[in-house]
């Protein structure tokens, strides 16, 4: 797949704080790429630099190989779904849709043609004459889409676009939009904080934070290879405890030496351990490879999240097996389930579950959706 | 509960259904009342009927309220457009001053425009001309436009400024160059302000009195001036029936302008 | 396109702003002059501070938009409240409908409904006490009609806010144990607060700014600030008015910086802003109280020695006349009111139980307003100062007092040719004030001196565009029936027709048809020919040297103004007593030399001073004659001769009262000579323009929109068909 757009050394700052630093990207042809990532990493920004609405500081945007840096929005070939939809109150449903085949005076014929078609593959059919405030989220949402694609564009810019459903009707629009971006072939670049949305619809997905990118890759990259702390927590849950790389295949941490998979550090240098939740065994304690004391359990449904004390440091484990608050339980791990990584500037910051509880992750969900 | 607030409700709203009764109603039903009396008191249509005379008044104060709201339109748009579009604080400063001319009594402020306009006037002294402008048509309606622009601009500027910053960049994404964006999405919407707007300018132009006998001449009469000579010379019973029709035609137009507009919400252009 | 808004602003802005600017320039000017700028000067700032007229005005102004504002606020807010909680969609419309009359009404509507409402409430209310005056109304009656016309914009503002506030927060309120009205008071209010205090404020400069209600509504012992410069622009604006604007206007643009201030670092923003919003709020609330709390003290009565004496021994002494047409202390000159108020409660005060006097002094403009004024709206005056046959009509319908002008003690200064007149045969209602005749004026520049001496200077086509006619009926008529030898008090319905055809001949000569705009163009030049009274023509005179005046031979109106007790007037003893002082050597002098006028007082005519400043006065005539020539050698009796045997009396020159008959048919005359082509072709053509342009684009837009719709609509139909099928 070919390059289709293109960012270089992308830097935009606003009221002298850097939201975008020194940025290159390449987005290739009939993907569906998303930028994820906390609230105030940029990720909305540098839509916004694509779809024309702000200018870089520095930099360029390539379009199909062409330099489109100062071609503004309304020439370019790419549209946009807003967060908030922005349908337009003065025009009904099907006028809004025809709106950019208007703009572009189109015959009649072809205008009609075209918006039913969007409207039959976003299941409006008979909605044509409805004010669009009278319609529900979802149903504006469709509307935001059909209106967007008619034109034929070759690139779509989601920003954040299922922010405002429930739960149930934005898992219901995550696969419509996955198929319609299979259905008609172009690429779709999605912006979102919501790391589930993000992995099970991209392609390729790109991990932002602090105005930088972190990680650039696919899904199962992201998962089972992140790249430093910061990815490694943003992207599930993650133990994340330093360690010490012996020798290639064998890293030192929580007082024990482990066999792993990963090579290429030096000798006795310091890493980030990264080890999920779920690949870690409940075993007896004298079976174990450590030994902690279990501090809480709670019940999620499918699995049973326990922290477990080790040596002051506290893990998060899910097992289906339920134990005793207070017990002494050993934990087995194998060694593809241990993830080494590189020291970055984020570790140390991550990964301890000492403090945690669900009530301040959920706060820091709702600090993410403040962000536009 | 319920009770209780539909009480509240009526508690509320007492004092203000009273006084609008009382001071709203009562008086228009008085001139009612004189509309179709007599000078002695009597039932009669005759001032109904000889407002026929009048008509060519009506017509000559509805044409030029009517060239007036429309300059003030033609000017206005694109001022509160522009305002709209400026950075807050600047925004904050140009209202102010638009707001400023306004504390300076209208009185003040057209005898102001006449004696700069006069023919010996301020200006014509300044450039040793003698450009004849006071007395003429166009020096009233410049006189409406000066003196009733900020209640164009204001409602307008609020109505822009209020759209979803959003719209215009949904415009923009959707292929609407800056020009196009303000003509098929910005001008739509502002419909509600453009008609609150036209409202806030026709009314008082219309019925003027003092613009047009300072800077007409007194070469013709406006309907507010003949309302207001009627008033002078006590032949109220006429001035009552003039302004009766006067309000109905008013309040006719401007529910036919709100019908329009409120339909499907604005106009396509 | 940067460029284009920024150049579009600054043009926009700078035409709003010449007028502004003009005005401020025009405040500082050396000359009594609106049009040219002489030299710097602070004298009409100091005439204004020592103008209590103006700030009993202004202090009027503000205790009515303050209290209005108040009132308004109050109700309309409870109203907001009110019609937000209204469940029945039928009366909330109903009374947010009417809510929204005077706010949508033309204020000359809710004028004339409030002053024909109040009319019928002093009709009961006379019923009941029969002593009543509209004055002791008269405030209620305005502050009634600023609420009214207030109350929707404070609606307007709070409504939207009390939508988008909704109902969570009171609930929650009512849900932590607030009583329904502490929830109000206590959460709601709060929250409300920035639309309250906007639609207060919105409230305040309406009120603050009215002229046409008040004009419709107001009494005569409350001027507010637009009515006494209505009054005043009737007649000439002294360049003392543009000082008050400066002031008005600067103190608000000091006001609005110190309230927008804002600090550069943004976290320090909202405590600064807040800190200079309640600056602003306070400095502004306390001019309103120095301003209100000063004048009052300014208005109480402080004889020499300092007592000031308590309001309910002072006697309000309301005198009616016409715009300057008193000396007022104006540049040196005698205050004649004041001095009166001096000279009563020094030497006359006893003789009145030890009360102290204060004049309410009010102006008109013309006869006809005072008229209406006083058979209208049942306002009580003690003292007007009609013109002759205004004085046979108030006579004839029993509106003044016999008060016997004879029996004055000074009556006798009167000169004998203004006794016994023939308006006032035996001398029983009037004292006369001032007498002159209509002229011409004409520029010495612009008129070539073999075209003068007749009235029909003021028919010649050379001076097209360059003539003034009066603007009011009785004189302009009169002056083509003197030119044509017409009765001017003809009964004769053809006689009026041919005048008509006089005046339809001379429109197109005309500049305009004005008052005392007069004034105003003659003295700088924009007109070159005007008819007007000789004693104005003199303060013209003083200004533009180059004018000249004459009296047409064929002849001319000549009136008397002469002073009158209503008859409802409420203090007719200290009434005459002030007609008596009027009538002493000193209050006299000042008067003729201040107004102009020629007075009917021996003392005046023989005073020295008065000779010596009527000869050196800035007039010469073509003859060399002096201001006080032209004022006193050219007797009616004698200019009026020709006229007057033509016409077949002694007095045929002066106006008579018209029957109702023959004002109507003057009025109706007057309305086809203002009708005739009164509009202009391109007035049409634009008018119809637009509106073809409106109705186009309405009706384009409905096609297109129905046009582009039509086949879902179709389905729609069928679809609501079938529905109601398988209903049925």
């Amino acid at each position: 797949m070919a390059k289709l757009i293109e960012l270089k050394g992308i830097s935009k700052s606003y009221d002298g704080e850097k939201v975008i630093d020194s940025m290159d990207l390449y987005i290739r042809d009939k993907e569906f790429i998303t930028f994820l990532g906390p609230s105030g990493c940029g990720k909305t920004t540098t839509l916004r630099i694509i779809g024309g609405f702000e200018t870089a500081d520095e930099g360029q945007v390539y379009f199909d190989g062409v330099d489109i840096s100062d071609v503004p929005a309304y020439k370019r070939q790419v549209n946009t779904v807003f967060q908030k939809y922005a349908l337009f109150p003065h025009l009904n449903v099907y006028e809004n849709i025809a709106f950019p085949l208007r703009i572009k005076k189109l015959p009649e014929d072809e205008i009609r043609t075209r918006v039913t078609d969007m409207l039959k593959m976003v299941a409006l059919v008979g909605f044509e004459n409805k004010s669009v405030s009278t319609l529900s989220g979802g149903q504006q949402q469709r509307v935001a889409i059909a209106r967007a694609l008619v034109s034929h564009p070759r690139v779509l810019l989601l920003d954040e676009p299922l922010g405002a459903l429930d739960l149930k009707l934005r898992k219901d629009m995550q696969n419509e939009l996955k198929s319609i971006q299979q259905a008609i072939g172009i690429t779709f670049v999605y912006v979102t904080h919501d790391q589930e949305e993000a992995l099970s619809m991209s392609d390729t997905v790109v991990v932002m934070a602090d105005g930088e990118i972190q990680q650039i890759g696919t899904p199962t990259d992201i998962y089972n290879e992140p790249k430093n702390a910061f990815v490694a927590d943003f992207i599930g849950e993650s133990n994340i405890i330093d360690g010490v790389m012996l020798e290639d295949k064998r890293v030192k941490f929580a007082s024990h030496v482990f066999d792993c998979v990963d090579g290429g550090y030096d000798k006795n240098e310091a890493v980030d351990v990264v080890i999920r939740p779920e690949d870690v065994d409940v075993v007896a304690p004298d079976k174990g490879m450590l030994q902690g004391q279990v501090t809480a359990v709670t019940f999620k449904g499918v699995h049973y999240e326990i922290i477990v004390d080790i040596k002051g440091f506290k893990w998060m484990i899910q097992s289906t097996d339920y134990v005793e608050p207070d017990a002494i339980i050993g934990l087995y791990i194998e060694p593809d389930a241990i993830h080494i990584m590189k020291k970055s500037k984020y570790s140390g910051m991550f990964g301890d579950y000492s403090s945690f509880s669900d009530e301040i992750d959920q706060l820091s969900d709702a600090d993410a959706a403040l962000e536009f | 509960m319920k009770k209780k607030r539909s009480l509240m409700q009526y508690i509320c709203a007492a004092p203000h259904i009273f006084w609008a009764v009382l001071f709203i109603v009562l008086p228009l039903i008085i001139v009612l009342g004189y509309a179709f009396t007599d000078a002695d008191g009597n039932f009669s249509f005759s001032n109904i009927t000889s407002l026929t005379d009048y008509a060519p008044i009506f017509g000559l104060s509805l044409e030029l309220a009517i060239i007036a709201t429309a300059v003030c339109l033609f000017i206005g748009y694109p001022l509160a457009y522009f305002i709209a579009k400026a950075k807050p604080r600047t925004q904050k400063i140009l209202i102010m001053l638009l707001m400023l001319p306004m504390w300076t009594n209208l009185l003040i402020r057209t005898y102001s425009i006449m004696a700069i306009l006069d023919d010996g006037g301020f200006l014509n002294s300044l450039l040793n001309t003698s450009f004849h402008i006071v007395g003429t048509k166009g020096a009233v309606i410049f006189g409406m436009v000066y003196d009733f622009l900020p209640y164009m601009v204001l409602p307008i500027y609020t109505c822009i400024s209020k759209i979803d910053k959003n719209m215009w960049e949904a415009a923009a994404d959707l292929g609407c160059s800056p020009v196009t964006t303000l003509v098929k999405v910005i001008f739509p919407l502002s419909m509600s302000g453009i008609i609150s707007g036209v409202t806030m300018v026709l009314v008082p132009s219309i019925s003027t009195f003092y613009i047009s006998q300072k800077l007409g001449g007194g070469t013709f009469e406006l309907i507010g001036d003949t309302i207001e000579r009627q008033f002078v010379t006590g032949a109220l019973n006429v001035g009552a029936a003039i302004s009766l029709v006067m309000m109905i035609l008013i309040l006719i137009s401007i529910g036919i302008m709100n019908k329009f507009s409120d339909e499907d919400g604005g106009i396509i252009v | 396109m940067k460029y284009a808004s920024r150049i579009y602003l600054c043009l926009i802005f700078g035409i709003l702003y010449i007028p502004i600017v003009t005005l401020m320039l025009f405040s500082f000017n050396a000359e009594n002059s609106t049009a040219e700028f002489t030299g710097f000067s602070l004298k009409w700032y100091l005439e204004l501070f020592n103008s209590p007229e103006t700030f009993t005005a202004l202090r009027n102004t503000l205790i009515l938009a303050v209290l209005s504002a108040l009132l308004a606020t109050v109700i309309g807010t409870l109203a907001a409240e009110g019609i937000y909680r209204m469940k029945n969609k039928l009366v909330k419309s109903a009374i947010t409908s009417v809510t929204n009359i005077p706010m949508m009404n033309p204020d000359i509507v809710t004028g004339m409904s409030m002053m024909l409402f109040f009319a019928a409430v002093m009709g009961i209310l006379a019923l009941v006490i029969p002593n009543i005056s509209y004055n002791d109304i008269g405030f209620a009656a305005m502050l009634i009609a600023h609420t009214t016309f207030c109350l929707p914009y404070v609606i307007l503002s709070v409504l939207p806010r009390l939508t988008e506030l909704g109902d969570t927060m009171s609930e929650a309120a009512l849900d932590l144990g607030c009583t329904p009205l502490q929830a109000f008071i206590k959460v709601k209010l709060p929250n409300i607060m920035p639309a309250v205090l906007s639609g207060m404020v919105m409230a305040f400069t309406l009120s603050l700014d009215d002229f046409v209600i008040s004009y419709f509504v107001g009494p005569s012992n409350f001027q507010t600030l637009p009515l006494l410069i209505y009054s005043m622009t009737k007649k000439k604006v002294t360049p003392d008015m543009y000082a008050l604007s400066t002031i008005i206007i600067v103190t608000v643009f000091i006001l609005l910086i110190i309230s927008n201030f804002k600090s550069d670092k943004p976290e320090a923003n909202t405590r600064k802003k807040k800190i200079a919003s309640i600056v602003s709020l306070a400095v502004a609330a306390v001019l309103i109280v120095a301003i209100i709390i000063g004048s009052f003290f300014g208005g109480s009565v402080v004889d020499e020695e300092g007592n000031v004496t308590a309001a309910k021994d002072v006697i309000v002494l309301n005198v009616y006349n016409w715009g300057e047409y008193i000396s007022d202390g104006f540049d040196g000159s005698l205050d004649v009111n004041k001095a009166f108020t001096e000279y009563f409660n020094k030497h006359l005060s006893a003789k009145y139980g030890g009360k102290k006097v204060e004049i309410n002094y009010t102006t008109y403009a013309t006869n006809e307003d005072m008229y209406s004024k006083l058979s209208n709206s049942a306002v009580k005056y003690d003292i007007v100062i009609p013109s002759d046959y205004m004085i046979e009509k108030m006579i004839a319908e029993d509106m003044l007092l016999a008060f016997d002008a004879k029996s004055l003690p000074n009556y006798d200064n009167i000169l004998d040719e203004f006794k016994g007149s023939y308006y006032d045969e035996n001398d029983m209602y009037s004292v006369p004030y001032t007498y002159g005749m209509v002229g011409i004026i004409y520029n010495k520049t612009m008129v070539d001196k073999e075209d003068l001496g007749s009235w029909d200077l003021l028919w010649n086509d050379k001076y097209a565009g360059k003539i003034l006619q009066f603007n009011n009926p009785r004189d302009a008529f009169a002056t083509a029936m003197y030119l044509d030898g017409l009765d001017v008090n003809s009964k004769d319905p053809e006689v009026w027709n041919r005048a008509l055809e006089l005046l339809m001949i001379q429109k197109p000569y005309l500049q305009g048809y004005v008052n005392d705009e007069i004034f105003n163009k003659m003295t700088t030049e924009s007109a070159a020919i005007a008819p007007y009274f000789v004693g104005d023509f003199l303060i013209m005179a003083d200004q533009e040297e180059n004018l000249g005046f004459y009296f047409p031979e064929e002849g001319v109106n000549y009136f008397v103004d002469a002073m009158c007790i209503p008859k409802n007037a409420e203090h007719p003893e200290i009434a005459k007593e002030y007609i008596n002082f009027m009538l002493s050597e000193e209050p006299a002098v000042a008067n003729a030399e201040y107004i102009g006028y020629a007075s009917p007082n021996k003392l005046v005519i023989e005073n020295e001073e008065y000779i010596e400043y009527m000869t050196d006065y800035a007039y010469e005539g073509e003859n060399g004659e002096t201001a006080y020539d032209l004022l006193y050698s050219n007797n009616p009796a004698v200019v009026n001769k020709a006229y007057n045997e033509k016409i077949g009396s002694d007095n045929a020159a002066c106006y008579r009262n018209f029957t109702p008959e023959i004002q109507s048919r003057v009025n109706t005359l007057w309305e086809n000579l203002k009708l005739a082509d009164a509009t202009e072709l391109w007035v049409h053509i634009t008018a119809i323009t637009i509106v073809v342009a409106v109705v186009a684009l309405a009706v384009y837009s409905v096609y297109i929109k129905k046009k582009r719709s039509r086949f879902y609509r179709y389905r729609d139909r069928e679809n609501r068909k079938a529905k109601a099928n398988t209903n049925s």
